[in-house]
């Protein structure tokens, strides 16, 4: 306690308060003074320093890439892998620090690596070179050839060199490999739309190897060097962290059954009539192969698929003088449109594959029954516009079935007044018309609707029948496999798992109901509908013998309408009592006279299920009667090995150069939709500008096709 | 009996969680590839430093809390402690980096150098409020110096540069409470005098003046000249936090003595000249603190924490700038060093305990 009392009378006197204040001036000026000299330092050294933090990283430490991940198709097939290869790098300064270097060094380089001697003479003489460490001398040195240059150096007993060659060979200096690697695509223009290529610095430019890249990238390892406090020179490593590697759902042999019957169907139609596709089938040719119970592709093809090894060769769409002559833009344009994904990229206006969706949506909110029955005479009022359907004569009473069967579009348009247009929108939206899928590829197309404000009835009654909407290959396929599937709604997607650089599972993509639009019920209803549609119908030339196929047929005019550009399609499922796998086959412009006529994407349908089937393990279960056989123009042996004899397609698209309802007209189908006659004895004039019609800048437009003015 | 004004100096409590945090992030930053290399774990010393910060905010809570009074009766027995602890690690330390420096106790290690520091302040802050009227005769000044001597001839067989700091914070201390000036600027000049004596003596601490005037000429100089590059190569707003490649193995230890380099090249000039100032505001605190304390004892605990700060700053920012030889002084709050930052906050927390009691 005394302490204490003493304490407590010593205070802090003035004085000592000016002192500390001296101190605190001092620090001041101090810490003043140094900050300034930090800015004097950055201010007069920066540049040099900085410069030094650079060159002293490049010359002591090093960038060990990763290694890119591959990407595999659902059986391990290899579509994308990066390979390792060597950059040759001379280290100038280190070969110019002794005469004796200079000679040997060249020597070794021309005699192994096949380098131009005056070039390596010039790197090493040259101002702006001679002090470098850091001179790229060849890109993509194999490993054969760096193990050449090591063998030339090596001074092993065993080579019995002259004590003078073993002296040369220890003076060859500064001469290093730099890892590298570059992107191969073993399987080059398989899937060469989904799988998408990227550069060499790894960033992707198409397809998965974009939409992936992050995944499919790692991170670069270092090697560093420093001198450690005894400066001493020590090197650490960082190895690098490896990419990822996809496991796509498609199958390659799938894909490749896709190609090549695409490839035939643009064989056989290169010489059409149109100058604008002179030398392809179609401006587009897509198809999708997918399985309709996990939304899975299979399989995933356009008429653009290119060599993945060579993504700015035009060759098939340019001649060479026609690629001389482009623009940049032009260039970079052709070159974007031969990488862009047609299935996916594209929104066009579906056309009658609507109908099953329209007709399923209206039986699973009540608007209709299935006992229900429809007149068709030809054409329907609808306020003020009078729109025909493509049997101008009328299809007479029908069922559902029969509507989806005939494709009638009277029916479809009364179908939809029952609906009513809050209802359909909400179809649309509950079908993913509108929306982008979230399928994992680049630049999707969602589409474009109408909306609550701009739909009138007019639209309503077209819309439910495809037209005036637009949509993607992708997004009707999502639709249409909800429809037959029972009602599920899932995320198409094309990688199913994820594998980590060691290859163990690092993510496994199961398939995502994203809706529930309609239940088993009416998903059951459809399938019966879309089989006979198939065996009675306007798809019968989707018929695959041995199976029970359902399916819808499309046929949509283009804008302008006048110009005669059709849109056409086929899309169905097998078995459809159980439906396992869906095809959508759409061609865009075919290149033929008449582009209405729809039995091409049927007839590829066919051929392409024909094989894929039985790969798939699904086995006939119906009859093969010689009945069909005929009037598919196929042999038994065909039907067995998958039609694929070329001459008998050529001859079938003769015998369908007549319409082979014609042929069937006994049994009352006639009209067919997809018959050209009746459409084009409609073909109205100019249409008129729809003010209603969302504005869209693409080709495809908006306006109801078949939209008839009662004039 | 006394009357406590219960604020604590928050202005001064804000900026010691700032630089804290600051360190701590920092820390990290510099210290990840480090760690990575040597420990497989970039989180390494950032763990470690994070223990400790959190232990000394606990403390410098609870010192904080308390009145400082207590440790009037706790000066000599913690000299005598720090004396006893500096001793100890002479004969049964750890060494690392070829100095003996660290007491281990299981699994913990301490550096006795660090509380050295502090329990020196106390000590000196208690010798001079308790020399009634003698304090203003420089002969007794001088003896309460020689008082401190021991303590500074035992960390400076193996820490030369904490005794250098233990000296400084005694100087300043004698210095505020004494009144005259001519003695000081007498014994100042005699210190220059003695330290070339000293640097004379062996031959390589004569090289480090070699090294400091032509850093690039000398393999040694390594570390300073790496220490340059990264303040050159940040530019006004450097390269962006955790961005440094100076870092990577160039600067070495780049967490220690170095880590304000790596603050310039992180953060440029701007970051850095920003750090000075938090720095040049911290130590105004202490300033005002120590000017408003209730009596002589606070006022020189303040003063001694003051000029300890102050000290490390400094020369930790002049050996970076190459202003100064190369000398081994952390920068306080910053730098990695647990012992370091937990006697740190624990002056803190008597700083501001010292601000809870001040006159009216």
């Amino acid at each position: 306690m005394a302490t204490r009392r003493k304490t407590k009378k010593k205070r802090f006197t003035h004085k000592m308060q000016i002192k500390l204040l001296a101190i605190f001036a001092f620090v001041l000026l101090a810490l003043a003074i140094i900050n300034i000299r930090i800015s004097y330092i950055a201010k007069t050294s920066g540049d040099k320093y900085t410069k030094q933090v650079l060159s002293q990283q490049q010359y002591d430490s090093r960038t060990i890439p990763f290694r890119r991940g591959e990407i595999r198709d659902r059986n391990g097939t290899v579509l994308a892998k990066s390979e390792k290869v060597y950059n040759l790098v001379l280290d100038c300064y280190a070969v110019n620090q002794k005469e004796d270097y200079i000679e040997p060094t060249v020597r070794a380089l021309v005699s192994t690596m096949g380098l131009d001697e005056s070039e390596v003479r010039s790197r090493l003489t040259s101002d702006e070179t001679k002090d470098s460490q850091y001179q790229v001398l060849k890109r993509q040195v194999t490993i054969e050839e760096k193990q050449a240059y090591e063998d030339y150096v090596s001074t092993d007993a065993e080579k019995k060199l002259t004590d003078e060659q073993i002296k040369e060979r220890r003076n060859i200096t500064g001469i290093w490999f730099e890892e590298n690697y570059i992107r191969e695509y073993p399987m080059s223009t398989v899937a060469s739309t989904v799988v998408g290529f990227s550069n060499n610095l790894n960033d992707g430019v198409s397809g998965l190897e974009v939409w992936y890249s992050d995944v499919l990238n790692g991170v670069n390892g270092r090697e560093f060097g420093y001198l450690n406090e005894d400066s001493e020179l020590q090197r650490t490593i960082i190895e690098p962290t490896n990419g990822n590697t996809l496991v796509m759902s498609i199958d390659t042999n799938i894909q490749q059954v896709v190609e090549k019957y695409i490839a035939q169907y643009e064989a056989e139609h290169m010489d059409g009539p149109s100058d604008e596709n002179a030398g392809h089938g179609a401006k587009n040719v897509g198809v999708i192969v997918a399985d309709c119970n996990t939304g899975e592709i299979l399989a995933m093809a356009t008429n653009k698929g290119y060599d993945l090894n060579d993504p700015f060769d035009l060759t098939g769409w340019y001649s060479d003088t026609e690629v001389d002559k482009m623009s940049e833009e032009d260039h970079s344009k052709a070159l974007n449109e031969r990488w862009a994904n047609f299935t996916v990229s594209e929104a066009f206006e579906p056309g009658s594959t609507m109908k099953p969706i329209t007709v399923s949506y209206a039986l699973d909110i009540g608007a209709i029954t299935d006992d229900e029955s429809y007149m068709c005479d030809g054409g329907e009022q609808i306020t003020d516009r009078y729109i025909k359907c493509d049997n101008v004569w009328g299809h007479g009473m029908e069922s559902l079935s029969d509507v989806i069967m005939n494709s009638c579009n009277d029916a479809i348009m009364q179908i939809s007044m029952k609906v009513g247009i809050g209802n359909f929108l909400q179809c649309q939206a509950e079908f993913g018309f509108g929306l982008k899928t979230g399928i994992d590829l680049p630049n999707e197309n969602a589409g474009i609707l109408y909306t609550k404000n701009s739909m009138h009835e007019v639209e309503l009654a077209t819309n439910a029948f495809g037209q005036g909407f637009t949509c993607s290959m992708i997004q009707e396929l999502a639709a249409f496999s909800t429809v037959v599937n029972g009602g599920y709604y899932y995320q198409p997607h094309v990688v199913r798992q994820v594998l980590d650089p060691s290859g163990g599972v690092a993510k496994t993509i199961d398939p995502v109901v994203l809706r529930n639009p309609i239940s088993q019920r009416s998903s059951s209803l459809l399938r019966d509908y879309l089989e006979k549609g198939v065996s009675e119908g306007t798809g019968r030339r989707a018929r695959v013998p041995g199976y029970r196929v359902g399916g819808k047929t499309g046929t949509a005019e283009k804008l302008p309408r006048e110009n005669g550009k059709y849109v056409v399609s086929f899309i169905g499922a097998v078995p459809i009592n159980d439906p396992q796998v869906v095809c959508y086959v759409v061609i865009d412009e075919p290149n033929v006279e008449d582009q209405t006529f729809g039995g091409f994407p049927q007839i590829m349908f066919r051929q392409i299920m024909t094989e894929v089937l039985p790969y798939m393990n699904i086995y006939p279960t119906e009859e093969i009667t010689d009945d069909l056989l005929s009037e598919l123009g196929i042999t038994q042996d065909e039907a067995l090995a998958g039609g694929n004899a070329v001459q008998n397609e050529t001859q079938e698209t003769n015998e369908d150069g007549t319409p082979v309802e014609g042929a069937g007209s006994g049994d009352g189908v006639q009209g067919d939709p997809e018959n050209p006659v009746a459409q084009q004895d409609n073909l109205p004039g100019p249409p008129e500008a729809n003010e209603n019609a969302p504005v869209d800048d693409g080709a495809e437009g908006v306006t109801p096709d078949d939209l008839q003015l009662n004039e | 009996m006394n009357k406590a004004v219960k604020k604590q100096d928050y202005t001064l409590l804000i900026i010691v969680l700032f630089l804290v945090g600051f360190g701590l992030v920092t820390l990290y930053s510099t210290s990840a590839w480090n760690g990575q290399v040597k420990f497989d774990d970039a989180a390494y010393y950032f763990k470690k430093q994070l223990f400790a910060t959190i232990l000394g905010v606990a403390a410098m809570y609870m010192i904080s809390c308390m009145d400082y009074h207590i440790f009037i009766k706790l000066a000599i027995p913690g000299y005598i402690v720090s004396l006893a602890l500096s001793g100890a690690v002479l004969l049964v330390g750890d060494s690392y980096n070829g100095s003996k420096r660290w007491l281990s106790l299981g699994p913990l290690s301490f550096q006795p150098a660090e509380f050295a520091k502090l329990a020196v302040i106390l000590f000196l802050a208690y010798m001079i409020s308790s020399q009634k009227k003698k304090h203003k005769n420089f002969f007794v000044m001088c003896m309460v110096m020689v008082l401190v001597l021991p303590i500074v001839a035992l960390v400076g067989t193996n820490n030369l540069s904490t005794a250098i700091i233990i000296l400084g914070i005694a100087v300043i201390m004698v210095f505020i409470s004494n009144p005259r000036y001519l003695p000081f600027i007498w014994v100042g000049g005699g210190g220059i005098g003695f330290i070339g004596i000293f640097l004379s003596m062996e031959s390589y601490r004569l090289e480090r003046l070699a090294i400091w005037k032509n850093p690039e000429a000398y393999e040694k100089g390594y570390q300073t000249i790496q220490g340059l590059y990264a303040i050159g190569s940040g530019g006004l707003f450097g390269k962006g936090l955790g961005e440094s490649i100076q870092k990577l193995g160039f600067v070495p230890e780049a967490q220690n003595d170095m880590i304000f380099s790596i603050i310039c090249e992180e953060l440029g000039l701007a970051g850095a000249a920003i750090l000075i100032i938090v720095f040049m505001v911290l130590i105004w605190r202490f300033m005002v603190v120590a000017t408003h304390a209730q009596d002589l004892f606070g006022a020189l605990v303040a003063a001694g924490v003051m000029g300890h700060i102050a000290i490390q700053v400094m020369l930790n920012v002049a050996v970076v700038t190459n202003t100064i030889p190369n000398t081994g002084i952390t920068l306080p709050f910053i730098s990695y060093g647990g012992t370091s930052v937990l006697f740190l906050l624990a002056e803190m927390g008597l700083v501001l305990s010292v601000s809870r009691w001040q006159k009216s």
